[in-house]
């Protein structure tokens, strides 16, 4: 008996192996017998084989070494049965090896008689073993060469009808060409192209599919292969998919891909197309190849584009709705200021429909007056930055002159030529309403102050008409005496009647100044030289200066620039602050009484004119009450002088300020805006 | 009638001065203008006989200034003070100074011519003043004891509303009062006013 080997030393092979090295190479077929392989396997055993004709081969403890066992495993398509020894370890690892390699080969293994039932179980429970492993107890030593024999001509005849089959699929494969090797590669390709491919078969069974499909569907080739590829997809996708895989098998139609989510399968955001196309033999339809390419990136691109197209839809459905809704008239002109667009508050304002303005000039629609200023800031480019705004008059289509206030921006192509305007409009017609009211309300007060005003002025007033009318008496009636008697002088009645004359045109000159003053007009801007005003008052306020002695002092600044405003009104705040100085210098000593028209340009725009009297001045804290209406320091007065005044100079667009003099008494200082043109008093 | 006598003319107002002096020419009485109240004082020493045309309202000095003047250099000359409105308090403080008379401008010529004379004539003045008098306290005593309150106040020179506050009536009733009084005096002005109630009251301060 052969002693065992425990080391790992493979120099012992066996006299047997060497010397039958010669059979392996012998014709498989024409060996009836079979060949065994031993393995540890006793000399008594070898015996029982050669008696029975079993050729056979002998290894012991190579099966630890590797080269060895890999040489040895080469062999196995010639060997016909594999017996392992009482002696050998770990028999069932082996056999699992051996069985990795050739599932063919059936293996013995030989167990002392008391362990064969445990063996049993422990193959039993091994998985990758076929059941051709079978434990045979060293007590039935006899039938083993029957049984081995049996197992030879069992795996003879698997082997011979494989090689029938091989043999049959080359003719088949011969047949056809290169066929087998081009399937291959094709497989190969399919394993790497980035797109999933997979057959089903009619029932919807997967029966293959590439890398790529197995990734995208995220199921393993073995969970995939056998189930139906409709149960893979989400369960909101099936229906859909069932449709794409039924209209391929029917006969020929147009086939379009189709999208499918199967986020929930992938377990993040994914996307496939799907195409379908019947696969057939010629057996007939086998089923359908199916076809999924990943559009995950394309499908999040088109939704962030779509979510972006409908965010841009809703902002310009928002500034259609803006401007279609906002109270402002807002129209778009081309560059033969043509409307190409108005809003609904722009037809609303001008009582037109959008058809009806559509392509007219929008000048055609403001009122004649402002037609050529409109037409300027439509087109002109305007000094500095910023919006500027225009009080525009337009006719409505009922024919009634509105007032907008008007914001244009010139638009202009990027080549920077001028492509038309864009004009906001804002109605203030009733603004405009209100302050022609107040406007008229000012003129009404101002006119009744100036009424009052003469009221208190009345009997200067007389005197200053007694005057000529007690020299026309006298004139007139020493006259008629002399004419009566004998002392006619012819030279002096002439003289006389001449006098009588110059005195009548002055009570005349009185009673006109007096008339146009209290004349109770509409307020008219026109050009005003502020010296010549002055003169015109002081005319008409030396009757009461004369009275209380008082001389006027004009200190007038030669030439000044003129200044737009109404006549009346103007000399009407100069004979107020002129009539308050008097009064105030009431106290005053009558020679000490001091009263100076002023005037002076400051060359910033304003023209200056200050009345300075010597009277007591303001108390302190009268100063801010002053111009209040209803305010007064003198017992008999309305309080209301002061307050118009200034409200005459602001409609000026002036200031009225007083202050009190260094060397006692007020002065009274107010502005007026250099200009000769028409006064924008709305602006 | 043993000098000639001149008719004295002060007013600042040239028109009306050369006016009056032809009207005196005209009715053949002599006279010599002014056209400064200093004027006229500067040549007091040659102003003989006549009576002085004395217009209240003028600049530097008033007729009123001068008036205080003239009694203040006892020149006794008549003065007709001529005023340019119906100025009451200056009616009343020429009365009081002593003036003959007081026109109102515009002035009726005839009128003022007649005055003129009864002023030059001294004692036809007399006769008429009290001839004048008579009239005067006769019309006033048409006067109810309320309407003498309010014709007292506007002699003093005070606005309707001041006597009105002070008898405590309505500025409406003193007004229906004041044109009252005008109609029982038979007034045409306020100065005719103030003419016969000076009149009247001067001989009451005389009396007593």
């Amino acid at each position: 008996m052969k002693t065992v080997q425990t080391n790992y030393d493979i120099s012992p092979v066996t006299q047997p192996l060497a010397a039958d090295a010669g059979f392996l190479h012998n014709d498989i077929i024409n060996n009836t017998s079979g060949r065994a392989l031993l393995l540890n396997v006793d000399y008594e055993v070898h015996n029982l084989l050669e008696s029975k004709g079993i050729e056979y081969l002998c290894f012991d403890e190579v099966l630890s070494n590797q080269q060895k066992f890999i040489e040895l495993m080469q062999m196995t398509s010639k060997i016909d049965v594999m017996v392992m020894g009482v002696q050998l370890k770990e028999p069932v690892s082996i056999a699992q090896r051996v069985h990795a390699l050739n599932k063919d080969i059936p293996i013995l293994i030989l167990t002392e008689p008391e362990r064969n039932e445990q063996l049993k179980q422990a193959l039993m429970f091994t998985p990758f073993l076929s059941n051709e492993v079978i434990p045979w107890s060293t007590d039935a030593l006899d039938k083993l060469a029957d049984t081995l024999l049996e197992t030879i001509k069992r795996t003879l005849k698997k082997r011979r009808y494989k090689q029938s089959i091989a043999a049959a699929q080359k003719r088949l494969g011969d047949a056809y060409g290169e066929r087998p090797q081009v399937k291959h590669f094709l497989d190969r390709l399919l394993d790497h192209v980035p797109i999933g491919v997979l057959n089903v078969d009619i029932l919807g069974s997967v029966m293959g599919l590439n890398r790529f499909a197995s990734q995208i569907l995220n199921s393993s080739e073995r969970e995939a292969i056998g189930s139906s590829l409709i149960d893979i997809f989400p369960v909101t996708e099936r229906e859909a998919l069932r449709d794409l895989i039924a209209q391929c098998v029917a006969p020929a139609r147009h086939r379009t891909p189709v999208v499918f989510d199967i986020s929930k399968i992938a377990g993040k955001e994914r996307y496939v197309e799907v195409m379908a196309s019947s696969l057939v033999d010629r057996s007939g339809q086998l089923g359908a190849t199916v076809i999924l390419q990943d559009v995950t990136a394309r499908i999040l691109a088109e939704n962030e584009r779509s979510k972006a197209e409908d965010a841009l839809k809703i902002s310009e459905g928002l500034y259609r709705e803006l401007v279609q809704t906002m109270s402002e008239a807002l129209a778009l002109t081309d560059e033969n200021h043509c409307i190409t667009y108005v809003n609904d508050s722009f037809c609303n304002m001008f009582g037109y429909s959008s058809e009806e303005v559509l392509s007219k000039s929008l000048l055609s629609f403001v009122h004649e007056d402002d037609k050529a200023a409109m037409h300027d800031c439509m087109v002109n480019p305007v000094p500095g930055e910023g919006v500027h705004r225009y009080e525009t008059a337009w006719v409505t289509k009922q024919g009634e002159k509105i007032f907008t206030l008007t914001s244009p921006k010139r638009l202009f192509d990027p080549e920077m030529s001028y492509v038309g305007c864009l004009g906001v409009f804002t109605d203030i017609t009733e603004r405009k309403l209100i302050e022609g009211r107040e406007k008229k309300h000012l003129m009404e007060l101002a006119h009744v102050s100036r009424v009052t005003t003469l009221g208190e002025m009345s009997s200067q007033i007389a005197h200053e008409l007694a005057q000529p009318l007690a020299a026309i008496a006298a004139l007139s009636t020493g006259s008629l005496k002399m004419l009566k008697s004998e002392t006619a002088d012819r030279d002096e009645i002439i003289q006389s009647l001449t006098n009588i004359s110059e005195q009548s045109s002055r009570a005349r000159e009185v009673v006109l100044r007096l008339r146009n003053f209290v004349r109770n007009d509409e307020i008219q801007y026109t050009r005003i030289e502020l010296d010549k005003l002055i003169r015109t008052v002081v005319h008409l306020v030396e009757m009461e200066a004369r009275w209380h002695s008082l001389p006027v002092q004009l200190d007038l600044q030669g030439p000044l620039p003129t200044t737009m405003g109404d006549r009346i009104l103007l000399e009407q705040v100069i004979l107020n602050l002129v009539h308050n100085a008097i009064e105030a210098m009431q106290i005053v000593e009558r020679h000490e009484r001091r009263l100076t028209i002023r005037t002076s340009n400051d060359n910033a725009g304003f023209l200056h004119v200050e009345v300075i009297d010597n009277g007591p001045g303001f108390v302190e804290q009268d100063i801010n009450q002053i111009f209040q209406p209803f305010f007064s320091t003198k017992s008999d007065g309305m309080g209301m002088g002061l307050a118009i005044t200034r409200s005459i100079i602001k409609a000026h667009k002036g200031e009225l300020s007083a202050s009190n003099n260094v060397q006692g008494g007020a002065t009274f200082c107010f502005t007026l805006p250099v200009g000769d043109e028409e006064v924008n008093s709305d602006s | 009638m043993t000098a000639e006598q001149i008719v004295y003319i002060v007013d600042d107002e040239e028109a009306v001065r050369n006016a009056l002096s032809f009207l005196m020419k005209s009715d053949g009485l002599k006279s010599e203008v002014f056209a400064t109240a200093q004027a006229f004082l500067d040549s007091l020493d040659r102003v003989g006989h006549g009576c002085l045309l004395l217009d209240v309202c003028m600049p530097d000095m008033t007729g009123l200034e001068l008036q205080q003047a003239l009694r203040e250099r006892k020149v006794e000359i008549p003065v007709i003070i001529i005023t340019g409105h119906a100025d009451v308090a200056t009616a009343v403080q020429a009365m009081k100074g002593g003036a003959s008379d007081f026109v109102e401008k515009p002035f009726d010529s005839e009128d003022l011519l007649e005055r003129i004379h009864r002023c030059l004539s001294g004692e036809a003045r007399q006769q008429e003043g009290i001839d004048w008098r008579k009239q005067a306290s006769e019309r006033l005593s048409r006067l109810t004891h309320r309407e003498y309150e309010v014709m007292e106040g506007l002699v003093d020179g005070k606005r309707n509303k001041q006597i009105a506050e002070e008898l405590f009536i309505s500025s409406r009733t003193v007004e229906l009062h004041r044109s009252s009084i005008m109609e029982k005096l038979e007034a045409n002005s306020l100065s005719d006013v103030v003419r016969i109630a000076l009149l009247v009251g001067n001989e009451l301060q005389t009396n007593s």
